[in-house]
C-alpha cells in the first residue's frame, strides 16, 4: 500500500497492538509517558512507543474539527484508493463491510461495519457469506437502502479500466472468476458509459448477491487471511448512481454518495475538503464511528508542516489536528507532552533493494554470498540514527514487522565489516562498484545513500549515486524490470506497508518476494526470484489453518533473509500531536492517523 | 572637476590640474590606461578589502587539506558517535567540530574549506569559458557584420530568451549531473551577454583609423580582430569577468541547491545549503545553515565589490574612485 511520507523520514503504516496496551496497563487512555516494550507475540521488539493521554471526560457532541494537511489524497473513491490517506478520507462517508476497531490496543482488530458479523465460512473454506445490516441508507433522494448488489458493483469497479485499484494482486487470484472479469474489463473503453455497461452486464461468479442483504464470496482456494482482507475499503458498496462518472475521476469525487455519518459537502482538489453530517445515517447501525463532531474541514494548503505544529501548540482554533506535522527534531521537546503519540506503523519502510539481476560487476549481486556480505557490511544503527533515531525507527532485521502474524525475530546479519570483507574475497569478488539509485529531493533517501556509501566503502566497495527525479524514480527505474536488467542501478531504497493487518504476511511476501510476478504488477523491484521462496509462499497461502500459515510465513521469512533478498532497516513509528481539547485520539495504523469520526472536542472548543 | 573628466592625454593629479610651467613640466609622466586603472583600483579601499577577502578564500581553498589534517576529519566522513546526537541531530560548534556538524555528522568547517574549491573552480572555469565564447562570438559578429552579424545577433537573442533554470534542470535530467555539466550549463547561458557587449564595442572600433590602416596594409581579418581590436575591448571584458565570477558561483550553488548540480557527498556550498534547508534539523541547528550561507554571501559580495572597483577603475568617468 502506498504510504504517507514525512519530510525527514518516510512514514507509513500501522500501529498499536495488544503488546502496547499491555505495556501501558491495558488502559484505553494509555500511560502518557514514554514506555519501551521489549516483547511482542512474535518475540521481537516493537521499540519505543508512547500513547497520548487525553481520553478522559464525557464526550461532547458538536463542533468543527479543523485539520491541516500539506497534501491531497490519491482518489476520493473507496473502491479505488490505495493510499492510507485515501482510506482516511473515505472513512467518514463511506462504510465498508468490515473496519478496524477504534480502541487503544485493538486498532488492528477487524470488526463488522456494514456486515452484521464475521463472515460464515464453508467447511471447505472456499465459500464465505456476509450478511449486511438493515437500516443503512445512501443519501440519495429519496434515501435508498444499501444492498448486496451495491457490494458486488463496488468489487467489480475495483478493476475498472480507467483507474484500477492498485492492490488487485492481493485478491484477484483468490476470487473465483475475478481475473477473467478484470481481463475483459481491461478491454473496455475507459469512459463512464462503457464502464457502467460492463459492470452491470457482466457476471462475476466469485461475488454474488444472493439476496438484498447477503453477499456470497467464492474463492479459488481456502484463504485464512481473506476475512482480514475484507476490511479493505475497496470492498465497500457502490451505488448505481456512481455509474454516471468515471471511477476515481474528479467528477466522481465531487458527486459522492454517502452511507456513513458524514457526506462530502465540498471538495476542491489539493485545496480543501469539507464533511458535514449525513442526515440519513443512523448511529444505531454503526459500531465503528461515533461521529461526535458536526463538521470536519481539511485545509490541504499548508506548505510547512512545522508551522502547522506550531499552530497546534499555540492552540490555534483552525489547527485542531495537523497531518504528520511532528518531525524527528520536534520529538525531544514534545516527549513529556501528553499530547504526543508515537506508535508503530507495522511496516518495513524504508529497506534497501538489491538488484539481483544486475549485469554490473559480472553479475555479482546475483550471488547470494555477495548480498550476504553486503548485508554484514551495512550498519543498520547508522541508518536508523540519520533517519531520526531509534525512538522513531525501530530496527527491523527480517521481513515481517513484529506485529504481523508469523513474524519471526531473527537477525542473520549483525554488522561485521571484517566478515563481509572475507566473504567477498571468498566469493572471488573484488573492486565491486555499485550504483545507488536515490531521490535527491528526499532528505532520507539522500542521507541513507551517503551512509551506505560510507559503510560499504569500508570494505572496499565503491558506491556511486544515480540521482532520479521523483517522477522518474518508480516509473523510469524501479517499475521497469528492463532498467534493473540493464544495470542502471544496483541498490536502491523503497518502503512497504501492508494492505491489511494481523494475518497480513501475504501482503508482504506476495508483492515483494514472489519472483513469478514482476513490476509493475508487483513491487519485487530487485527481481528476486527464488524457487524455494516461491514454493514457501504457495505453501503458506494454501495453509488450512492460521497457525499453520503463520508457521510457514516464519519459515519464508527466514528463507528470504538467508538469501539476502533485501536489507530491512526499520519498522518506523508515527509521531502525532493533538492539543488538550481534542479527545479520543486513538492512533489507527490503517490511516497513520487518528480516526476523525471518533475524536471529540471540549465543549468550549467545539464552536470553531 | 572630477578625475573622470580627464583622459590620460591630459595628465592630472588627484588635487586638480597639474602645474605645467617650466618646472612642472618635468613632473609630467605618461601613464597608460592600465596603469591609471591600477592606481585608481589601489585607492579604492572597498575593492582592496574585497580583494584581500578573495585572496583569503583562495588560500582557504588551496589549504583545505590542512583543515582536514588539523581536525583529523575528512570532508565526507560521517561521525555517528561524536558528530550526531542519538536522534540524528547535528552537533553544535565545539572544540572537536569548530563550526559544528551537518545532519550526517560531518565537519562543517572542513566541508566549507573543500566547498570553496568547488565554488572557485566553477566560478573561474565557467567564467573563463563564458568569456572566451562570448568574446569570439562578439568579435565575429561586430567585425564581419552583415549576415554574420544578423545570424549571431539573433542567436544571442535566442540564448538570452531561454529560461536558465528550466533549461538547466532539463539538461541535468537528460545527462548525468555533476561538475562538468554545471560548468557547461553556466557557460552556455553566460556567453550571450558577453557577446552582446563585445559586439557593441567592436562595431564602433572597427571603423577607427588604425583598423583601416591595418586593413589597408593587408592584415587578415583574424589578425585585425585579435591584434588590433581585442586589446581595445579588453577593459570591459575584464570588468564583466570580475562580475561574472560571483554570478557563476551563485549559479552553481543554485543548481546544486536544486539537486541538479554537484552530487553528494561532494562538499559544495550550494549542496550544503540545500541539505540544511530541506532538513528538519535546521530549526534546532542554526550552524547547519548559517555557516555555508555566510561563506557564499561573503564570497559573492567580495567578488561583486571587487568587480565594481575594477569597473570604476577602468571607467574614467566614474566618480566613485575615492572611497
Amino acid at each position: 500500500m502506498q504510504t504517507r511520507t514525512r519530510g525527514a523520514t518516510a512514514v507509513a503504516g500501522l500501529a498499536v497492538l495488544a503488546t502496547i496496551a499491555t505495556a501501558c496497563g491495558g488502559s484505553s487512555s494509555g500511560g502518557g509517558t514514554p514506555s519501551s516494550n521489549s516483547s511482542s507475540p512474535a518475540g521481537s521488539s516493537v521499540g519505543f512507543q508512547k500513547i497520548s493521554d487525553n481520553d478522559t471526560g464525557t464526550p461532547s457532541k458538536g463542533g468543527t474539527l479543523n485539520i491541516l494537511s500539506s497534501s491531497d489524497t490519491d482518489y476520493l473513491d473507496p473502491n479505488v484508493t490505495y493510499y492510507s490517506y485515501g482510506y482516511e478520507m473515505v472513512h467518514p462517508w463511506s462504510r465498508g463491510l468490515y473496519a478496524y476497531q477504534n480502541e487503544e490496543g485493538h486498532q488492528t482488530d477487524v470488526i463488522p461495519d456494514l456486515a452484521t458479523a464475521a463472515p460464515t465460512v464453508s467447511s471447505d473454506g472456499k465459500t464465505l457469506t456476509v450478511t449486511l445490516r438493515d437500516g443503512v441508507f445512501w443519501n440519495t433522494s429519496p434515501k435508498r437502502a444499501v444492498t448486496a448488489d451495491d457490494v458486488v458493483r463496488g468489487i467489480k469497479t475495483a478493476c475498472n479500466p480507467a483507474q484500477p485499484f492498485g492492490g488487485l494482486p492481493d485478491f484477484d487470484f483468490l476470487i473465483e472468476g475475478y481475473q477473467k472479469f478484470c481481463a475483459g474489463f481491461a478491454k473496455v473503453q475507459p469512459n463512464a458509459k462503457a464502464i457502467a455497461d460492463y459492470t452491470e452486464n457482466t457476471d462475476l461468479p466469485g461475488v454474488v448477491a444472493k439476496d438484498p442483504t447477503t453477499v456470497v464470496f467464492t474463492l479459488t482456494q481456502p484463504a485464512s487471511f481473506f476475512p482480514s482482507m475484507l476490511a479493505l475499503p475497496t470492498f465497500s458498496p457502490r451505488p448505481k448512481e456512481m455509474d454516471n462518472y468515471v471511477p476515481a475521476s474528479t467528477q466522481a469525487a465531487q458527486h459522492t454518495i454517502a452511507d456513513g455519518p458524514y457526506q462530502v459537502k465540498s471538495y476542491q482538489p489539493t485545496k480543501s475538503i469539507v464533511f458535514t453530517r449525513n442526515p440519513v445515517w443512523d448511529s444505531s447501525t454503526d459500531q465503528v464511528r461515533k461521529a461526535w463532531v458536526d463538521k470536519i474541514t481539511i485545509n490541504m494548503t499548508i506548505t510547512d508542516r512545522s508551522v502547522g505544529l506550531k499552530q497546534q501548540l499555540a492552540g490555534t482554533p483552525t489547527a485542531d489536528l495537523c497531518e504528520l506535522c511532528v518531525g524527528a527534531t520536534d520529538l525531544p521537546s514534545l516527549l513529556s507532552n501528553p499530547g504526543l503519540s508515537v506508535q508503530s506503523e507495522q511496516a518495513s519502510n524504508p529497506y534497501i533493494i538489491f538488484n539481483t539481476q544486475s549485469p554490473n560487476n559480472n553479475g555479482a549481486l546475483g550471488k547470494v554470498a555477495v548480498r550476504q556480505a553486503l548485508s554484514y557490511a551495512l550498519n543498520r544503527a547508522h541508518l536508523l540514527q540519520v533517519a531520526g533515531g531509534t525512538r522513531l525507527n525501530v530496527a527491523l532485521t527480517h521481513v515481517l514487522p513484529a506485529q504481523i502474524h508469523g513474524s519471526k525475530n531473527i537477525d542473520l546479519y549483525p554488522n561485521n565489516p571484517s566478515k563481509a570483507k572475507t566473504m567477498l574475497s571468498d566469493a572471488g569478488v573484488s573492486g565491486l562498484k555499485l550504483k545507488f539509485l536515490y531521490r535527491p529531493s528526499s532528505e532520507s533517501s539522500k542521507k541513507m545513500f551517503q551512509v551506505v556509501q560510507q559503510d560499504l566503502g569500508q570494505i572496499g566497495v565503491t558506491v556511486t549515486g544515480v540521482p532520479a527525479q521523483d517522477a522518474d524514480f518508480y516509473t523510469k527505474y524501479l517499475q521497469k524490470p528492463d532498467s534493473a536488467r540493464a544495470g542502471q542501478w544496483d541498490l536502491s531504497l523503497a518502503g512497504w506497508g501492508p494492505d491489511w493487518y494481523g494475518d497480513a504476511a501475504l501482503s508482504f511476501f506476495g508483492p515483494l518476494f514472489d519472483g513469478r510476478i514482476l513490476p509493475p504488477q508487483s513491487s519485487d523491484f530487485g527481481l528476486f526470484n527464488d524457487p524455494a521462496t516461491n514454493a514457501c509462499i504457495d505453501k503458506a497461502k494454501n495453509a488450512t489453518s492460521t497457525a499453520e500459515a503463520n508457521t510457514t510465513w516464519g519459515q519464508c521469512d527466514e528463507d528470504v533473509m538467508k538469501a539476502a533478498a533485501f536489507f530491512p532497516i526499520t519498522n518506523p513509528n508515527t509521531p502525532l500531536y493533538h492539543p488538550p481539547f481534542v479527545h479520543h485520539t486513538v492512533f489507527m495504523p490503517v490511516y497513520q492517523d487518528y480516526d476523525w469520526t471518533n475524536v471529540w472536542l471540549d465543549a468550549n472548543k467545539n464552536g470553531g | 572637476m572630477t578625475v573622470g573628466d580627464i583622459v590620460s592625454a591630459t595628465p592630472v593629479s588627484e588635487e586638480g590640474p597639474l602645474n605645467v610651467g617650466p618646472e612642472g613640466a618635468k613632473k609630467i609622466e605618461g601613464r597608460s590606461p592600465w596603469r591609471l586603472a591600477f592606481e585608481r583600483l589601489r585607492r579604492d579601499k572597498a575593492a582592496l578589502i574585497s580583494m584581500i577577502v578573495i585572496v583569503l578564500i583562495v588560500v582557504v581553498a588551496i589549504i583545505a587539506p590542512v583543515f582536514k589534517h588539523l581536525t583529523g576529519h575528512p570532508p565526507n566522513q560521517q561521525y555517528f558517535d561524536t558528530g550526531l546526537t542519538p536522534d540524528g541531530l547535528p552537533r553544535g560548534p565545539t572544540g572537536t567540530f569548530v563550526l559544528g556538524t551537518d545532519d550526517l555528522g560531518r565537519d562543517i568547517l572542513v566541508r566549507l574549506a573543500y566547498g570553496a574549491r568547488i565554488s572557485l573552480l566553477v566560478g573561474v572555469v565557467a567564467t573563463f569559458l563564458t568569456v572566451a565564447i562570448g568574446t569570439l562570438v562578439g568579435l565575429a559578429a561586430g567585425y564581419f557584420g552583415k549576415i554574420v552579424d544578423t545570424v549571431l545577433a539573433r542567436l544571442i537573442d535566442v540564448m538570452l530568451s531561454i529560461p536558465f533554470l528550466l533549461f538547466a534542470i532539463s539538461l541535468a535530467s537528460v545527462f548525468q549531473t555533476g561538475l562538468k555539466i554545471v560548468i557547461i550549463v553556466l557557460a552556455i547561458f553566460g556567453w550571450s551577454s558577453v557577446a552582446r557587449i563585445v559586439r557593441g564595442q567592436v562595431l564602433s572600433i572597427r571603423e577607427r583609423e588604425y583598423v583601416e590602416a591595418a586593413r589597408s596594409m593587408g592584415a587578415g581579418s583574424w589578425r585585425i580582430m585579435l591584434i588590433d581590436i581585442l586589446p581595445n575591448v579588453i577593459a570591459p571584458i575584464i570588468v564583466y569577468t570580475t562580475l561574472l565570477i560571483p554570478v557563476s558561483i551563485v549559479g552553481e550553488a543554485t543548481l546544486s541547491f536544486l539537486g541538479v548540480g554537484v552530487q553528494p557527498p561532494t562538499a559544495d556550498w550550494g549542496q550544503m545549503i540545500a541539505d540544511a534547508q530541506t532538513s528538519n534539523a535546521v530549526e534546532h541547528a542554526w550552524w547547519f545553515l548559517v555557516f555555508p550561507s555566510v561563506a557564499l554571501l561573503i564570497t559573492t559580495l567580495a567578488f561583486n565589490i571587487f568587480g565594481d572597483g575594477v569597473r570604476d577603475a577602468f571607467d574614467p568617468r566614474s566618480d566613485r574612485v575615492f572611497r
